[in-house]
């Protein structure tokens, strides 16, 4: 075995040696004598994986991945802004609550009719912070003000459909008040009941057949 | 030495599950509240928007609904529907609502910044709304712009509503100082 492995040796060129050496262990390489005597000689080649792991390596990370861990993980998106917004959802919901009882109010004041316009309740009804969905990630942030006749209330998260109407004449389940769905989806119906999470296909419907009420309202085209 | 090797390979391994935390609470935080994904696009839009103006100019009104552009062949039933929508009616049978939100009250005669179709929901977060005017002009709103728009629209209906309080309530009531 190692006459054959000496001839081999023999066999081969310096400038092939330098080629295996290169390629590494692309090609096997038979190992002689003298390789056998230095590895048990050498000490191993220095390396990071190629060292046991020693306490010190283990205990710095240890601490590193302690320490880290929860200054990386505890603020992470993840695990606070789905609860957050959650949160967020049902104060909205609870703006539009509290939106449908001012409306009952007036209503009750204006001979069943809804109010025409948030103005008109605002003087006896929720402060216009509540026209405001807190929800988080929001392109961009409205800010409830009056336009510059100081009459009508612009620039807010909501959309309030039927102004001015009786509301003993409409179903229970027409859309009153709604917002365009974000990371939630709450409407008030004009039984004043807060729906949350409804599906886009019934949302939609809520919204035409709101639109096409107001067109039979408004009666036939001329 | 090794403490500091630790060390270090600890901070890269954390560095790694962070960018994988961080991408996995973004996708989480960020996606629609609802299955969002049939939205008609904005070629879409615009093609009922021109659907809805020959219409107007062939019959002298608008159309009742969306469904009778598609009776009269303006368009056709998938015009009114996002491309990936497989079915276009509901388990009953009747058929689905369009994904493209139609005000049939607007009169051709209505103030031109009213909101005559839009979309109302949106795929991703950066997309846009939808939407044509009431004169026909085509626009990509960004949540805040739609949402005045169509306040301005509905605000202006039921103002033209006949012997409704919105019409007799023209004299409301000034707001105070303190809220502007």
């Amino acid at each position: 075995m190692d006459e054959k492995n000496l001839q081999h040796d023999e066999q081969n060129s310096p400038e092939q040696e330098d080629v295996t050496s290169t390629l590494g262990s692309a090609t096997p390489e038979v190992p002689t004598d003298q390789d056998t005597t230095d590895q048990a000689t050498s000490k191993p080649k220095p390396g990071f994986f190629s060292q046991p792991i020693s306490r010190s390596f283990f205990i710095g990370f240890a601490l590193t991945a302690v320490i880290g861990g929860f200054s990386v993980l505890i603020p992470s998106p993840a695990y606070h802004c789905r609860p957050r917004e959650l949160a967020h959802a049902t104060i909205c919901a609870s703006n539009m609550s509290s939106i449908g009882k001012s409306i009952a109010i007036c209503t009750g004041e204006n001979k069943n009719h809804s109010p025409s316009d948030f103005y008109a309740m605002i003087e006896t009804g929720p402060p216009r912070g509540l026209f405001k969905c807190p929800s988080l990630f929001r392109e961009e942030k409205c800010n409830p003000t009056y336009d510059s006749a100081g009459k009508y209330l612009k620039d807010m998260d909501y959309i309030y459909t039927l102004r001015g109407m009786e509301i003993e004449k409409l179903l229970p389940e027409m859309l009153m008040l709604y917002e365009l769905p974000d990371k939630h989806c709450n409407t008030l119906l004009a039984g004043c009941f807060v729906r949350q999470q409804c599906d886009s296909d019934s949302f939609r419907k809520k919204i035409q057949e709101c639109n096409d009420f107001l067109a039979n309202k408004r009666g036939v085209q001329k | 030495m090794r403490f500091f090797k630790g060390v270090l390979f600890g901070i890269v391994v954390l560095g790694l599950i962070g960018v994988v935390v961080y991408f996995c609470g973004d996708y989480r935080t960020n996606r629609p509240p609802f299955d969002c994904e049939y939205v008609l696009s904005a070629d879409g839009v615009q093609k009922v928007g021109d659907a809805v103006a020959g219409y107007t100019k062939a019959q002298f009104r608008r159309p009742s609904s969306l469904g009778e552009l598609v009776s009269e062949g303006y368009l056709s039933q998938a015009d009114l529907f996002d491309a990936s929508r497989r079915k276009k009616t509901d388990p009953d049978g009747k058929p689905l609502t369009p994904d493209v939100i139609y005000f049939s009250a607007l009169r051709p005669n209505d103030p031109p910044d009213t909101v005559l179709l839009c979309t109302v929901v949106r795929k991703n977060e950066n997309d846009k709304y939808s939407v044509v005017f009431n004169d026909g002009r085509f626009a990509q709103l960004t949540r805040q712009q739609l949402v005045n728009a169509l306040n301005r629209t509905y605000s202006h209906i039921c103002r033209s509503l006949p012997q409704t309080a919105a019409t007799s309530q023209g004299t409301a009531p000034e707001p105070k100082q303190t809220h502007s």
